[in-house]
């Protein structure tokens, strides 16, 4: 049910041999036992100010250029959050001490279990744009481009993600758990997402999860 | 007793319903905090709390659920103020009524406690006290603890409260359907830790409607002699165009809340999307009903933060690896303040079976309370077993028992004054189970009679202090049968005495049975099963043991704790009846660390170290076979987990020589390196890495751990006098205080070379930043203390 390819590439490989494909494995299920996946979801209404640089969601005025530019067109949309609990954390701990090697191997399946997790609940919101003949955006996450981080509070008080799902915010606006998504899903009447890659909106050029840029 | 305490079981109390969903109906904004209104809508909130007290309210809750101090600083606002204000209009509204009393109402903080978040244990005591305290001057006749969903945080609330009011203290906290907080913990926990730490009722409010929550309150009635609460929301939260919004209506509310009286419950009321209706159907419902008797429970039950562990049916198996005494390399570890190797003995005896550790760090050359702590802490956040904490050092148990998650086992007491003196008052504070060895003001009784009548001094003057006999394990003490004829029968026949005449659970440490003689398991092993048949309920033993745990799975399956031996059966139906003999490793040291093979690396290493020193080993094996794995990495021949794992053979090999050369120590790089992920970043996966292969590769390395501020780092680099300083930041906003952290350090020891790596670093950005050295990876940091450790 995991992406295998995607589990490579966070560990860094490039292709799996019997050895990491055994440890993905393993890693899959203890993961999986692990985590106690929690969502919330709200509908918004949405308004963008390309010109300004500035979006408005749901009352809430925000600067960012990035975000103004990915939900252009998008009139509504959804604020996101998902986890995978406090209990993967502990596992990926537990490895950093007792088992060092599955620690990359945990690292990236929990990634991409949580990434699984979020597209699994999407489909929800997929349903409600189907029904309104509204197409999805990809989600889009404080941190990413100009959307400044600590917009991650505006976030957690719009869906009290603390008491729904058990996700706080450390004092640099870090989510622990750790394996927890936030993210503004836009819907609009045009399907022009499709070729928006949220990897190709980031402005970190260099990260080494960067999809497609080589 | 205050009036309220009074009240309580003679009828039905009621709470009032939910105070964010009517300040909606009046106009509060989505996002916007509640707290505001006390001082912006005064008249709005007395009007709440005013129709409530109208609907039949007995107790009113404060304004205040997310007024504490970490929301107020991000809020703008300021504590006290919103407090004192939130108090003084309930008591308002109880001045205009007359009639009512006024609950302080504390709500979670909002952040997680560390070791799994930043949220350091004290300052959660200290905030939750500070927002008492406001409480308390204002005038609140209780204390209600509410939509808590983390055993830790409870903790930590209860104890901020507690240490600041004698005022009546109630806690809910808000579970799944499944009966699970968010955390992981359950029922059975959550009224164990709640128990021990004297809570005046518990209960459930929020996350479920009052259909979901009556089972659950059933099995929390089961479980706990304390009074109910319960506080349902209208049903399960439902959403229609972007609002919240709750269908359970007022009638049908009130016959669920009355089902919930007949179950147990003594006080009841509601939370979100419950209103002054309903709370007026309810208590007209359910008023002339009668409160239930409180059952009797007395169940001997420790905890962790979300496992409950429970005596007197299959015998419990207590870890006893986690102690430095006659263990030449557990000591070597405290000293080196080496927490993977200790909570590595953690993890191996879960993974053998054990249901409880024992932890013990005695060593008169460290700082045992500061240890203890730290392990207790780590080892709690990456096993979910409950702990037993093993000193006989007063203060040292007293830190330990204070920031445990959970409800703790405690060893020990013993039948002196000066022992039970010293903690039973902790057991009474904090909560847990006590171990009490059967030693008087005179030594070890030689009798069974005079060990039961030491179980029974113990027993008697904790009763005295309040604590119940539940909460008491006596261990008769297992004395050596070499020095001894009697030794074992006299313990085995004052253990069964306890069991039969007092009515308490028993536990023995059983391997001293065989001090002093050949081939110990044999006799330690028949004994435990002697004691076992006795009526032994938990033992603390080594569950690395292959024959103690063959006589525990057998004693298991003999005797109807093993379901059809099934537990047997996944034990033994895959492994040959006889061990085979050690097998001479097949491959080379080095052969074995380039393929990442732990066990044949330390065989291997065995065999070689018969015939060379360490540092042979160390030059001509494990170095070369180190290098060839890391030039294989960064050619991308193999990655990241087939580097760790040949890390993990080099460290095994490692661990013999350390063994054969007995505390010698071994060569080491002059170069000393502290490692430290930077202030305000959490992420320290890459940083630990990087450090397992520095190690590797001889070097001291000093690992100060994750959100590190600049002044740590410069203060150790000075007195180490660190050659290399390696910081660590994932995110772009941690980078700055990277920055910051290099700065101080070209300032202060303006020698020392500065490496940095993370997911957002470049090289451009490392030069931007000052650093000397961006390691794109775990193998260019090595490559690089390599470089700078030839220069030395």
């Amino acid at each position: 049910m995991l992406n295998r390819t995607e589990i490579l590439r966070y560990i860094g490989a490039s292709a799996g041999d019997d050895t990491l494909n055994l440890m993905i494995e393993r890693a899959e299920k203890e993961v999986v036992a692990a985590s106690r996946p929690r969502h919330i979801y709200k509908h918004i209404d949405i308004v963008v100010n390309g010109a300004e640089g500035r979006v408005n969601l749901a009352g809430m005025e925000i600067e960012s250029r990035d975000l103004a530019g990915h939900l252009d067109g998008c009139t509504e949309g959804f604020l996101f959050a998902c986890t995978l609990g406090v209990g993967v954390d502990s596992l990926v701990k537990k490895y950093s001490f007792t088992d060092l090697p599955m620690l990359p191997i945990a690292q990236a399946v929990a990634a991409a279990y949580v990434e699984y997790y979020a597209d699994t609940v999407q489909q929800e919101i997929e349903k409600y744009a189907k029904h309104h003949s509204l197409y999805l955006r990809p989600r889009y996450s404080p941190g990413y481009g100009d959307f400044q981080l600590n917009c991650q509070r505006f976030l957690f008080d719009a869906l009290q993600i603390s008491k729904s799902i058990g996700v706080s915010l450390t004092d640099s606006f870090m989510m622990v758990p750790f394996k927890s998504i936030t993210a503004v899903i836009g819907l609009s009447k045009d399907s022009k997402q499709c070729h928006i890659n949220k990897c190709m909106t980031c402005t970190t050029k260099n990260c080494p999860f960067r999809k497609g840029s080589e | 007793m205050s009036s309220i305490m009074s009240r309580l079981g003679r009828e039905p109390l009621f709470f009032d319903g939910a105070m964010g969903t009517v300040l909606q109906e009046k106009g509060l904004a989505a996002g916007e905090a509640p707290e505001l209104w006390n001082l912006s809508h005064p008249q709005d909130i007395v009007d709440v709390h005013t129709a409530y007290l109208e609907a039949g309210a007995d107790i009113i809750t404060t304004n205040t659920f997310g007024a504490n101090p970490f929301k107020c600083q991000e809020n703008g606002m300021e504590m006290e103020k919103i407090v004192a204000t939130g108090v003084s209009l309930a008591r308002q509204a109880v001045q205009q009524a007359g009639y009512g009393t006024v609950a302080l109402d504390i709500g979670p903080s909002g952040k997680l406690l560390f070791p799994m978040g930043d949220l350091q244990f004290e300052d959660a005591v200290k905030a939750f006290g500070q927002m008492t305290c406001a409480g308390v001057e204002a005038g609140a006749d209780c204390v209600l603890i509410e939509t808590m969903n983390d055993i830790y945080e409870v903790k930590a609330a209860a104890l901020g409260v507690k240490e600041n009011t004698s005022l009546p203290v109630f806690v809910t906290m808000t579970f799944d359907a499944d009966g699970k907080l968010l955390t992981g913990g359950d029922i059975k926990a959550m009224a164990a830790v709640l128990e021990g730490l004297g809570i005046d009722a518990i209960g459930m409010n929020c996350g479920l409607g009052p259909e979901q929550m009556l089972g659950l309150i059933r099995e929390l009635r089961a479980c706990t002699s304390l009074p109910l609460v319960v506080n349902p929301n209208a049903g399960l939260p439902k959403e229609r165009d972007g609002c919240t919004y709750y269908d359970v209506g007022p009638e049908e509310f009130a016959a669920y809340m009355k089902e919930i009286l007949q179950a147990g419950a003594w006080a009841v009321g509601g939370c979100c999307g419950t209103t002054p209706e309903h709370l007026r159907q309810t208590v007209e419902l359910c008023k002339s009903l009668r409160c239930q008797p409180l059952p009797e429970v007395y169940r001997t039950v420790v905890t962790s933060g979300s496992k409950t562990v429970e005596f007197g049916g299959k015998p419990i198996i207590i870890g006893e690896r986690i102690n430095p005494t006659g263990k030449s390399r557990f000591k070597q570890a405290l000293r080196d303040n080496d927490l993977p190797f200790i909570l590595g003995e953690g993890i191996a005896q879960q993974d053998a079976g054990a249901h409880i550790l024992d932890v013990n760090v005695g060593l008169p050359e460290i700082d045992e309370c500061s240890v203890m702590c730290e392990v207790v802490t780590e080892l709690q956040s990456i096993s979910p077993l409950p702990l037993q904490i093993d000193t006989s050092d007063p203060e040292t148990m007293a830190a330990a028992m204070r920031i445990y998650n959970g409800k703790p086992l405690v060893n020990s007491v013993t039948a002196k004054h000066s022992s039970m003196e010293a903690i039973f008052p902790l057991v009474m504070k904090y909560g847990g189970v006590v171990i009490g060895l059967t030693i008087t003001e005179e030594g070890i009784p030689e009798t069974a009679q005079g060990r039961v009548d030491a179980a029974k001094l113990i027993i008697d003057t904790a009763a005295e202090y309040g604590i119940g006999r539940h909460d008491i394990i006596i261990d008769p003490l297992t004395m050596a049968v070499s020095a001894g004829q009697d030794a074992a029968l006299v313990t085995l026949d004052a253990l069964s005495r306890i069991r039969r005449e007092l009515g308490v659970y028993t536990s023995l440490g059983v391997s001293n049975v065989s001090f002093g003689l050949p081939q110990r398991e044999n006799v330690t092993s028949a004994f435990f099963l002697m004691a076992l048949q006795a009526g032994l309920n938990a033992a603390i033993m080594n569950p690395i043991s292959e024959p103690m745990m063959r006589a525990y799975r057998s004693f298991c399956a003999l005797s109807g704790y093993d379901e059809n031996c099934m537990a047997y059966i996944e034990a033994y139906s895959q492994t040959e009846a006889v061990a085979s003999p050690v097998a001479v490793s097949e491959i080379s040291l080095r052969e074995a660390i380039e393929k990442g093979l732990k066990d044949k690396a330390a065989r291997a290493a065995e065999e070689l170290a018969k015939t060379m020193t360490g540092l042979d080993m160390i030059d001509h094996e494990i170095v070369p076979a180190l290098d060839n794995v890391g030039r294989r990495f960064e050619a991308k021949v193999l990655f990241l987990p087939q580097l760790l794992m040949s890390a993990d053979a080099a460290k095994a090999a490692f661990e013999v020589i350390k063994t054969h050369m007995d505390g010698q120590a071994s060569e080491q790089s002059k170069l000393t390196i502290v490692i430290a992920t930077v202030k305000g970043d959490v992420h320290d996966i890459g940083k630990n890495i990087v450090k397992v292969l520095l190690e590797n590769y001889g070097f001291h390395v000093i690992d100060l751990g994750k959100d590190v501020p600049p002044e740590a780092v410069v203060e150790t680099a000075k007195r180490e006098k660190a050659g290399l300083v390696g910081l660590s930041a994932l995110m772009t906003t941690t980078v700055a205080s990277m920055r910051e952290t290099i700065e101080l350090l070209h300032s202060d020891v303006p020698e020392v070379k500065i490496m940095v790596g993370g997911a957002v670093l470049t090289q451009e950005y490392a030069d931007m930043i000052g650093a000397d050295f961006y390691g794109q990876d775990a193998m260019a940091s090595v490559r690089y203390a390599m470089q700078l450790a030839e220069g030395l």
